[in-house]
This record gives C-alpha cells, structure tokens and sequence, in this order.
C-alpha cells in the first residue's frame, strides 16, 4: 500500500476511534459517509483536525470538506496537492 | 405558582439586572474582537469582562467562576430577606462546564478539587446555605433545567426558596473546543440572519430566587410553565425538523396562552443549525406569527447563564412595554415561517415563551408570565423498580445477579459492550464516564421500554466527577505551544450530558434527560429529585441513578429502572 495512504488511514483509525479496523479493512475508493465507514458530522471535523495536524493543511468548514473526504484516494489527492509539510 | 422574588445578572455590560437592561436598551453589547484570546491563536469575538472587572470580581481562593457565581447570588439576595442559612432555602447551579473548564488555571489541583459539585459546595458555603448544593449540568439548557427542578422541588413544598443561579465562564478550554467545531463567528454573531457564521461565546453569571405562592401578586413575575425534552437524533447535531423544541412548546401552550404572549424569546445561536431548526420549531408549534427576538448579539452564547439572562431581558423590556428588535438581525435566512422582531414593538401583553436547546440533545421551553394561571399540584405517581444494576471495576450486577466476564477495569465495560451490547454506536467515541453510563443504561434498558412512547421515556443520572478524564484530554489537545489541534470528538465528552444524549438515539428516549452534579453520592437526594420530578412529569418509564468515575479502575454505576404503576 502507498506510504501515504497507510499512514492516513493510520491516523483516521486512531483519531475516529475505529476499534479492531486496520488500514487494510479500508476500501480506498469506498464512500467514508453514510454507507462506507459511516462516519457522521463529528468525525468530518476530526478529518479536518488531521489534515492540519499532520499535513498542515487548514480547512475553514465541512462543507468545503465535502468534496475532499468522499473516499481515502479523494483526501490523499488532496493532500499531495496541498500539502505544507 | 413559582413567583420569581429577585434577580441579577452579572454581565460584562451590568453588574446587576437593572444595569444590564440599560446597557442592552444603549446599544452596548459585550462583544468584542481579541486577537490570541485566553491563549487562543487567532482572532475570537466574545463577549468577555475586561480586565479590571475580572480583578475587581475576583475572589481570593476561589476560581473565577466561583467569584461570578457568588457575585451574581449575593447581589439578588440582598433584594430579599431569604436567609440562605435556612434548611429551607436551597441553591442550584446550572452550568454546562462549570469549574471543569478552569483546569488550565491550575494544572497542580487534582480532578476532585474541579468537581464541578465541590465548586458548588464552595459557593454555598461562602454564601452560607447550610443545604447542600445542585449543580445541573445540561450543556445550553442547563439553566431552564435547573429552574424547572427548582420549580418541582418548591411545589413538592420541599423548601420555601430555591436560588437558581446559571453562569458559565470563557476559557481557553471552551473557546478551544468551538473551535474545533467550526461553529464561533468571527464577528458579532447574527441570529436567523442569512449572512450568520456561527455564535460567539460570552461569561455571565444570573440568578433568580424562587418562591411558591398560593396567588398571584401584582405586578411579579412567575415561573407560569415549561417543558424539557430529547429529540434523540444526535449528540451535537439538533434535529433538522425541530421536533424536540416543536413539542415542548406545544407541551406548554395551554388553551388561551398565545393571545397573551408579547413574545418568543428565541435560543438564537446564529449557527447554521440551530437557528434553522428552532425557525421551523417555532413555525411547527405555532408560534410563527408571534414576534420573535434574541438576544445572543448582546451577550454571546452564555451557556448555562443563557436561558436566565435572556428570560429577565425579555421580562425587563415587557416591563416597560416592549418587545426589542432581535440585533444582528437583517435578512432572513431561516426557512421556518418566523416572525422576527425587527424594530422596538409596543405591547400591552406580559408574557412570554423562551426556547433553548443544547448539545445531548436537550430541548425546553419555559413559560413567564405576570398573570400566571393556577396550576394543581402534582399527584405523586407510585413507581415500581423494574429492574436494578451495579457495575463497578470487577462486576457487573443484574438485578443482584453477577454478569459472567473476564476483564476488570476499563476493559470490562467494553467487554460487557462486546458480549451484551455491540449495537453498533459510537461506544468506541465514548470517553470511560460516557462508556460506563452508557454500557449501564444498555443493559438496564434492552427489551425493557418497547411498551413505553419514546417521549414517555426519562432520564435522570447524578454524578461527581462527571466528564474530568475527557476534560483533562481535551486539555492535552492543544496546550503544547505551537501545536494547537483540539479534537472535537474529543471535546464533546467533556459536557458530561452528551452520554444522555447517546443513550436517548439508541433507544430513542424522548422525554427529559437531566445529568445533576453532586458534591458527594447522596441516594437521599437522588430520589427526592426523581420524585418530584416523576410527580411532575409523570414518564411511563424513568432511568435513574449514581454514575462516576474517578480512573480506569475506579468507578462506579448504580441505576435503577422505574415504571409507573397503572
């Protein structure tokens, strides 16, 4: 698995709390609302907390999110767009 | 009737009631831009005493909330002859983070000296009651609750008077975890406008002091009715239709109420979602043609003070026959068919309807009026314990009978989750209080309330330590300099009510749920309070009881499943 997309899926296991998921269960491609992961309004800011914390990134609401955190290839884009470190 | 005797508000534009109302009536507001904020990085606008205030109003060995408190209490006080020595006379505080979110004042104090219970202990003894203290932590509505428990105990004719005092104070704590959700305004916020970016957080202290009165005096105002309520749909989110505001103000309009109403006073936060949800609430309730102010842009989001502080503006203006325009207030940007307040009103009417609603899920509507009608007293119901549990590190017990398990400790609950529960919800979210309050609410309830209505369902846990493992969490998160990431999943474990707010989506309780803080486990008290809360609320099921917890091999939960008996 790319490097990138380990860690991230790293780091959202452990900020999400997703007990007993490991990078592997995570389709890269799958929807994280609603039917993949399902993670709701909470988990959205989480996301935007990572993107800040490990790649200096700042997203000013969800809704811009919304685009970004469709799927894990959707954010991982984005950050090798983007990112500042 | 429940007469309100006297009343403060302790603001950073007045220091008593009547200096708050004629600032409000200047124009002034607390809000203000400062740039780093208690520590803050960026710019915030909240509505914050200033730094002469904050000396003057300080009390020696007492944290700054505790100094707002016995401020705001002392002065309505002395508007009365209720002598707080009495065991007649009780204090409640209604706070949603109370002493929790002074933490980062001093790292050395251990958890329990932050009890937000022991904070309350602290104010009662300075001011001398000899009762022991309430502390009702429901997040936003926390200060309706604490009014409407006041309300029952004083008609139960339990005490003679009950000071109520909300107050919440800005933080870096609380100022951190708004951030995280995205929700502050980066200006003066802009309740049920169609520009609004979110609310503001503002410090305040309120009081009001409660009597029971056979009839009505003139020209006092009253406590006339109200109404608390879950929508159970999420934790932080309110339920896009309004449902759970939408039926407490239906609870509370009585046949030939609205013909006497000046006024909604409005919950008004200027976020996204609450002010939508409340627009399309009070449309639903039917109220929409009532005209409808706010007063958020004046003081901010005080939390816990909010709901008193708003109710005595409202009464202050109607006193001189006035409904005031809702500030911040330009352009519609609600789709509930609301009447918004939009220039100074003449009215004749002195009565009113105040909404809030809060994180956890909690809603209320409260009634003020100066002709209040003439309620009956409660008819005690007769409960029936249904069923009992008592978790501690090493067991787990059903009706008296041990739960088989491996584990001990912080594992045990997941264990218990795992092998009994696992339903599917945000357990692995939870922080330990949230987790052991929701594991024991799981076990209590399964196959338990499917005869009971949702909304006929209630709530009522009691607590000491409440949400301090999180809130010391929550502090980790961004007291590193330079590395400012507070974690909103995080932060929203740090108001102990959001577990209520957990347990009402999973098995879909509507009716009142209430988390009441403690200085110290008293089951005395704990069933007073169901008593009369039962009495006046009549659920057909009540879920109740003593959950704390100190570490992950120290805690405790002792509840209790009521139902009524027909």
């Amino acid at each position: 698995m790319d490097e990138l997309l380990y860690n991230l899926k790293l780091q959202i296991i452990d900020a999400l709390n997703l007990e007993d998921m490991t990078p592997e269960d995570i389709d890269d491609d799958a929807p994280l609302f609603g039917d993949g992961l399902g993670l709701d309004s909470i988990d959205a800011l989480e996301l935007i907390v990572i993107l800040d914390k490990h790649y200096g990134i700042k997203l000013a609401s969800p809704a811009q999110g919304k685009e970004v955190f469709k799927s894990i290839n959707c954010i991982a884009d984005y950050i090798r767009k983007n990112r500042s470190k | 009737m429940i007469r309100i005797l006297a009343s403060n508000i302790t603001s950073p534009i007045g220091l008593t009631t009547g200096e708050a109302y004629a600032a409000v009536r200047r124009g002034e507001s607390a809000l203000k831009v400062v740039d780093g904020c208690l520590g803050v990085p960026g710019k915030a606008c909240v509505g914050i005493f200033g730094d002469s205030s904050r000396a003057e109003l300080r009390l020696e060995g007492l944290s700054w909330f505790e100094s707002l408190v016995i401020h705001s209490v002392r002065e309505a006080l002395g508007h009365t002859d209720v002598d707080p020595a009495s065991p007649r006379t009780l204090l409640i505080l209604g706070s949603s983070t109370a002493a929790m979110a002074e933490l980062a004042e001093v790292p050395e104090k251990d958890g329990c000296f932050l009890a937000p219970g022991l904070a309350a202990q602290r104010v009662a003894d300075r001011l001398g009651f000899v009762q022991e203290p309430l502390l009702v932590s429901n997040a936003c509505i926390s200060g309706a609750t604490a009014q409407m428990l006041a309300a029952r105990l004083l008609s139960a004719g339990l005490y003679d008077h009950v000071v109520v005092c909300g107050a919440d104070v800005l933080s870096a704590f609380v100022l951190a975890g708004f951030a995280s959700f995205k929700a502050l305004s980066p200006v003066e916020c802009r309740p049920f406008d169609i520009d609004r970016l979110g609310l503001n957080i503002g410090e305040c202290a309120a009081t009001v002091i409660l009597s029971r009165e056979e009839s009505a005096a003139a020209d006092a105002w009253y406590l006339a009715d109200g109404c608390l309520d879950n929508d159970a749909y999420h934790v932080s989110a309110p339920i896009p239709s309004g449902d759970g505001v939408c039926r407490c103000i239906r609870k509370v309009l009585s046949p030939g109420l609205k013909e006497s109403l000046a006024c909604v006073t409005a919950h008004g936060t200027a976020t996204m979602f609450n002010d939508q949800m409340e627009s399309k609430a009070i449309e639903q309730g039917g109220l929409g043609d009532i005209p409808t102010t706010a007063y958020k842009a004046f003081f901010g989001h005080t939390f816990g003070a909010s709901s008193i502080v708003e109710s005595l503006i409202t009464m202050c203006s109607l006193d001189e026959g006035k409904v005031l325009p809702l500030r911040g207030f330009e352009e519609i940007g609600v789709s509930g068919k609301i009447t918004v307040c939009t220039r100074e009103e003449a009215t004749d009417k002195r009565a009113f309807v105040k909404t809030q609603s809060a994180f956890g899920g909690c809603n209320g509507a409260l009634v003020y009026s100066k002709h209040p009608a003439a309620v009956p007293a409660p008819v005690p119901a007769q409960y029936a314990v249904v069923k009992s549990l008592r978790i501690t590190p090493d067991s787990v017990l059903l009706d008296g009978t041990p739960v088989p398990h491996e584990s001990t400790g912080a594992a045990l609950l997941t264990e218990i989750f795992k092998t009994c529960l696992a339903d599917g919800s945000r357990f692995f979210k939870m922080d330990l209080f949230s987790r052991l309050a929701y594991v024991g609410a799981g076990l209590l309830a399964k196959d338990m309330l499917s005869d009971c209505e949702p909304d006929d369902i209630a709530l009522y846990f009691f607590t000491l330590n409440g949400s301090v493992l999180a809130d010391r969490k929550h502090l980790s998160t961004f007291s590193d300099p330079g590395a400012f990431y507070p974690s909103p999943a995080v932060f929203i474990n740090t108001l102990p009510n959001v577990v209520l707010g957990e347990i009402a989506v999973r098995h879909t309780v509507k009716g009142e749920t209430t988390l009441v803080m403690l200085p110290r486990r008293d089951d005395g008290r704990m069933e007073e309070i169901v008593r009369v809360t039962a009495a006046a609320t009549r659920p057909a099921a009540l879920l109740y009881g003593w959950v704390d917890c100190e570490g992950e091999d120290a805690f405790i939960a002792d509840l209790k499943l009521l139902k009524i008996k027909e």
